[in-house]
């Protein structure tokens, strides 16, 4: 128990601490097999996997706790980058890429895959153009970097209405995605499940701030990439894909390829009015590994994953991240280990979205469906509980009793949850799955809420309404915040408004639309004055704002296939016109100012704010 | 108010802006340019794989990765060869 309370001690046994605790997650695991063949029911196992992974993060958000401001804002920067490779890594895969990205490019095929190169590659932007100036800076909050050099409260305020714009549509996706996990698990109703989600988030991050998060998404990384892995390489094993099945699924994708056309996926399409019958679902009509041959489908391509790029680099939950590293170095050592952790979930996405493809498609494997029988079909235990809960439909158009692709409609999300189902693997990798999908949404919710509040009570309160402010005020400012904020969003998400992935990308949009350009411009370019930086984030997030009102409410046609998911496209190219144009229109930024650029760019030597600012 | 001199400060940051351009480069490369061409280099099989399809799913994913374990290593470099890195 003392562990967390003697940090010198606990630092360099960090190693030893997590090495046990994944240990005793994999004993657990086992006991729970155990008690499957012993005969204790699914519904027992489920909430014991999200009952006990809960207590976990609990417990060591409560051996966080602190009353210090360098504890609670930057985790008293001591983190080493490996483990902060793991906590950005829960950081930053939400609900949305641990149970909706290998549904999505599981539907939607080649043109998904942009996603999962657009989250990845943003990190070389991060690693070469932001954290480490960013962690010489010293700043606790993005705001605080933009207010201290364009100086003025104006444009720490911009900078704090982007943040706030962007980390809110972002939070309310994931309390909405732990909503839906708790109730399914715990068999509660969806608005109950996201205020119970919200308790298990805040928890982890009301007691011990930055601190408190850092540690138990280090946790959370653990159990989700446990959860992610098992899955996937226990059926590639059933498959015959071997142990590693992420570097042989070449053959799998191959005979999807063959499949596509016998089972004429992409020629049949459902038939109108059936599928508006069922909201929300879709058949399967993209191939798997062929992108559409016009030059638009490139673009399209392209201009998702920049868009997925420039957002990560600008989101302030993961640029705060690399502010609780002991040094620069460490911070740009800890955005390799980052993208290398992330790597491991998403390189294995696509292999999941395949294996469970083949296991529907494909005529020779037990598990296929398309082409058997409707009432066959109908009697399978996986599609009767799918279908109850009206996130898979079969819909016999036809009438010649025998299902085809356009007859068979599912939700993209459920592509994760279900294949153990599917596979025919025991309840107890359900249960785990569960607990994963659970720990990532909650890891993420976790750092948007803390950057939120942060934001709040460092950026507005402190440093722009009441400087004077005691420290203790100040962390309890900053607790009221957490919490009230906590229960906006689960208000918001109680309502329902969007899909889960829709609201992702706009956060990602939001945020390249404000942010993207200052932060870099104000590193690589000394020219750049505070009425630049504020014409660029007013203009560029106005315009970014407006465009997706636009296309996405008033029924206008997109620009060049520019639509509601890449917005930011345009917000950003305005922010960076009106940067660079109001910035030479205007005086150049004084000697002080030029002189803590030189400063943010040499390692060595004292952060431009000191502790305790 | 610092140790080091104008001269050693512009040459530490004319080296560090060219290793970031080189990065930008090879990150333009295997962000857009290969999936610009995904449709073309999927007749070719790597590993099994149509091309286009692997790039997407992990080549340029083992790439970024790659790519930033070595800036790592050459950033430090460059900051030693200025004294400008921090102390151990």
């Amino acid at each position: 128990m003392s562990l967390f309370r003697m940090e010198g001690d606990f630092i360099n046994n960090l190693p030893k601490i997590y090495g046990f605790y994944t240990g005793g997650f994999v004993v657990f695991i086992l006991l729970m097999a155990i008690l499957e063949q012993m005969g204790v029911s699914a519904n027992t196992i489920g909430i014991l996997f999200i009952a006990f992974t809960i207590g976990i993060y609990a417990l060591i958000g409560w051996m966080s706790r602190t009353m210090q401001v360098e504890a609670y804002y930057v985790a008293g920067r001591e983190v080493p980058p490996v483990f902060n490779g793991m906590a950005t890594a829960a950081d930053w895969m939400s609900g949305a890429s641990f149970v909706a990205m290998a549904g999505g490019i599981f539907m939607g095929g080649h043109a998904y895959l942009a996603f999962v190169v657009g989250w990845t590659g943003g990190y070389v932007l991060v690693a070469v153009l932001m954290a480490p100036y960013l962690r010489k800076f010293g700043c606790y909050t993005v705001p605080d970097f933009i207010g201290t050099r364009y100086g003025g409260n104006l444009s720490r305020l911009c900078a704090v209405v982007v943040l706030v714009v962007a980390s809110f549509t972002y939070v309310t996706a994931q309390i909405n995605a732990t909503g839906t996990i708790a109730s399914r698990a715990l068999h509660i109703p969806f608005e109950v499940g996201v205020w119970f989600g919200l308790l298990g988030i805040l928890i982890c991050s009301m007691l011990g701030g930055m601190r408190a998060v850092t540690w138990t998404q280090v946790a959370q990384y653990i159990v989700l990439i446990i959860a992610y892995l098992i899955p996937v390489i226990w059926m590639s094993n059933k498959q015959g894909f071997g142990v590693i099945p992420q570097f042989v699924y070449g053959d799998a994708v191959a005979r999807i390829n063959d499949l596509e056309s016998l089972h004429q996926i992409g020629v049949l399409k459902p038939v109108g009015e059936v599928a508006k019958g069922f909201p929300g679902l879709s058949a399967l009509v993209n191939p798997h590994s062929t992108p559409g041959d016009s030059a638009l489908a490139a673009w399209k391509f392209v201009t998702l994953a920049v868009c997925m790029m420039l957002g990560t680099a600008s989101l302030p939950h993961i640029l705060m991240r690399y502010f609780t590293t002991p040094s620069v170095r460490a911070a740009r050592n800890s955005v390799a280990w980052s993208l290398f952790f992330i790597t491991l979930l998403y390189f294995t996405a696509p292999a999941l979205a395949t294996f469970t493809k083949l296991q529907i498609l494909d005529p020779n494997l037990a598990t296929s469906i398309i082409g058997k029988s409707i009432s066959e079909v109908m009697a399978l235990d996986w599609i009767r509980n799918w279908s109850s809960v009206g996130m898979l439909a079969v819909s016999d158009t036809n009438s010649d009793g025998i299902l085809q692709i356009n007859e068979f409609f599912m939700r993209g999300d459920i592509v994760v949850l279900a294949t153990p189902e599917i596979a025919g693997l025991p309840y107890v990798i359900s249960g785990l799955v569960a607990a994963g999908g659970m720990a990532a949404a909650m890891s993420t919710a976790d750092g948007l809420l803390l950057a939120i509040a942060n934001a709040l009570s460092h950026d507005l309160y402190y440093k722009i309404i009441d400087p004077k402010a005691e420290t203790n005020k100040r962390l309890i400012v900053a607790r009221v915040l957490l919490i009230v904020i906590g229960a906006a969003g689960a208000a918001v998400a109680s309502l329902k408004l969007t899909g889960i992935l829709g609201a992702v990308a706009w956060a990602f949009c939001f945020a390249m639309s404000g942010l993207f350009f200052p932060l870099v411009l104000g590193v690589w370019w000394k020219r750049a004055n505070r009425a630049g930086a504020i014409a660029g984030m007013v203009l560029g997030f106005g315009a970014g704002t407006w465009y997706l009102y636009m296309v996405r409410f008033a029924g206008m046609e997109p620009w060049i296939g520019l639509d509601h998911l890449r917005f930011g496209i345009i917000g950003a190219s305005v922010s960076l016109v009106a940067m660079v144009v109001v910035s030479l229109a205007t005086k150049e930024p004084d000697a002080e100012t030029q002189a803590m650029v030189d400063e943010v760019r040499v390692p060595r030597g004292n952060t431009i704010l000191g502790s305790q600012h | 108010m610092s140790e080091h001199n104008v001269e050693q400060r512009e040459a530490h940051w004319k080296k560090t802006r060219s290793l970031m351009i080189v990065n930008l480069v090879i990150w333009f490369f295997f962000s857009f340019v290969v999936h610009w061409f995904a449709n073309d280099i999927n007749s070719m099989s790597f590993i099994g794989f149509p091309l286009g399809y692997y790039m997407a799913a992990q080549g340029s994913l083992f790439a970024f990765v790659v790519q930033l374990f070595i800036f790592v290593k050459m950033q430090d470099k460059i900051d030693r060869e200025f004294g400008m890195a921090e102390d151990e």
